[in-house]
């Protein structure tokens, strides 16, 4: 092997080598976040909050979203897989809502990726379960790792005469 | 003397060639012989063709009989000598040459034509000696002009196919082999399917039953194993010059049975002796199934768990007044 060939052959390796080195592809630099505000008076009725993350989210409509149960609009499939923090997973997360109305931090593991809406229902506290309104946001992005929080629209009671569980 | 010595002799010397030094030395004296005067020559001593092997004691009886001009008790002997046991093709062409020979003094021409037909079939080289009678060297002459137009009797074969045999245990095939060519050979050809070339057994006469023949497939041609498999096979009668004389099958269009491998213990059990665990073809798919399994798992763990966490804070406000 000639000296020229070699020499190329190493820079090639050093290419390769630095390829696999630096941060993840997902920098924490453009990540994100989400906070809900909620009104007391729909806080004092709220047992748990369920999450659920669609894709394409920008073909969907928040203000339609809104207005009922997410299981009446969308199929299941149309969610993706989460994760909390406890290592339980599902197209859908119930987090059970703070004592007394306290603000709850929450969070969800979400497959890194684009065009996401995230919509947070507030489910009763009695049984069976009713939908109390929700919160619907778009995710322009999700990265690898810790996103930042972002403002997201308040819930607000809504009226609506639904089963906010989706068939499994 | 007996007319035919002198082609006997003719007849050894072109067998001899094959036998090495032996037969080096044989051409080397009758080339001296050949070499010295007309006067100086000794009278050639017999060469029969029994010599070439162990001798039938009745060929000599024969012999001596024919000279003697006893015809019928040449026959007889002949006879006797045709139906000993383990006689070999050499003392049968001597035994088929006198009896021809004596059946045409006696004017049997169609015993004649019989014995000279299995001397012909076995030995299609064989001559007469020029010095033989003109009756006898036309009837000769007769013969193997049939032979070579193949008007003489076909040898027919009666074999029933091989049906699917137990794996490990050896299958024998019974065949009936009628007008068998002498110097001929039956056999039976196998392969296992797929394999190129042929491999053989041959047929051997039964001595109790004249026409009746049998050949032994061995064992270990036919081990078992975990899946069926298939065994191709034909039978064949050839002459001395490998020519087709019957047959049933040939090797492009092949007879067939399936070896099925026997119930699941012994099976197992069987395979678990015969050949080592590696080489079964189910060690080999669950490795290549956990191979792919194992991969297909990384990838898709390594895919899957790329996420991002989403913090949600909720908070609560005092409604408005």
């Amino acid at each position: 092997m000639s000296l020229r060939e070699s020499l190329r052959l190493l820079l090639w390796c050093w290419g390769a080598v630095l390829a696999g080195c630096g941060p993840q592809a997902a920098s924490d630099a453009a990540s994100l976040g989400l906070e809900v505000t909620l009104s007391r008076a729909v806080a004092s009725q709220v047992g748990a909050y369920q999450v659920a993350v669609l894709k394409e989210g920008a073909r969907r409509s928040c203000t339609e979203l809104q207005r009922t149960c997410l299981s009446a609009q969308v199929e299941p499939d149309e969610l993706l897989d989460l994760r909390d923090v406890d290592g339980r997973s599902g197209r859908t997360l119930r987090f059970p809502s703070a004592p007394g109305g306290a603000e709850l931090g929450l969070a969800v593991d979400v497959p890194v990726g684009r065009d996401y809406a995230l919509v947070i229902e507030a489910l009763s506290t009695d049984t069976p379960t009713r939908f109390l309104g929700s919160s619907c946001n778009y995710l322009r992005e999700v990265n690898a790792g810790t996103n930042a929080a972002v403002v997201a629209a308040p819930i607000e009671l809504t009226v609506g005469d639904c089963d906010p569980v989706f068939p499994r | 003397m007996d007319p035919f010595n002198t082609a006997l002799v003719g007849f050894h010397l072109m067998r001899v060639p094959a036998r090495g030094w032996r037969g080096a030395l044989c051409v080397a004296g009758l080339g001296l012989t050949l070499a010295l005067p007309a006067q100086a020559r000794a009278p050639l001593p017999p060469l029969p063709l029994f010599q070439l092997g162990p001798a039938s004691p009745a060929i000599g009886e024969a012999k001596a009989l024919l000279e003697a001009g006893r015809f019928q008790e040449t026959l007889d002997v002949v006879q006797r000598g045709l139906d000993a046991p383990d006689v070999t093709d050499d003392e049968l062409v001597e035994l088929y040459r006198l009896q021809g020979l004596t059946a045409l003094y006696l004017g049997d021409e169609a015993l004649a034509r019989g014995a000279y037909e299995k001397l012909l079939q076995a030995r299609p080289d064989f001559e007469l000696p020029r010095s033989a009678p003109p009756k006898i060297r036309a009837l000769f002459a007769k013969l193997k002009e049939d032979l070579r137009n193949r008007r003489v009797h076909p040898v027919t074969l009666e074999v029933d196919p091989i049906p699917d045999p137990t794996p490990g245990e050896t299958v024998e095939v019974e065949a009936t082999l009628k007008d068998m060519a002498l110097g001929a050979r039956a056999r039976l050809f196998y392969r296992r399917a797929g394999a190129q070339a042929f491999s053989s057994v041959d047929f051997t006469r039964d001595r109790a039953r004249p026409e009746h023949y049998r050949a032994v497939l061995p064992a270990y041609e036919l081990p078992a194993e975990s899946t069926p498999y298939e065994v191709e096979y034909y039978f064949e009668v050839a002459d001395a010059a490998q020519r087709r004389l019957a047959g049933r099958g040939d090797p492009f269009h092949p007879l067939l049975f399936q070896v099925v491998p026997r119930a699941a213990p012994t099976a197992a059990l069987t395979q678990g002796q015969g050949r080592p665990w590696y080489k079964s073809p189910w060690v080999w798919v669950a490795v290549g199934a956990v191979a792919i399994g194992g991969t297909a798992g990384v990838v898709a763990l390594s895919s899957s768990e790329e996420r991002g966490r989403v913090p949600i804070t909720i908070r609560v406000e005092d409604a408005a007044p």
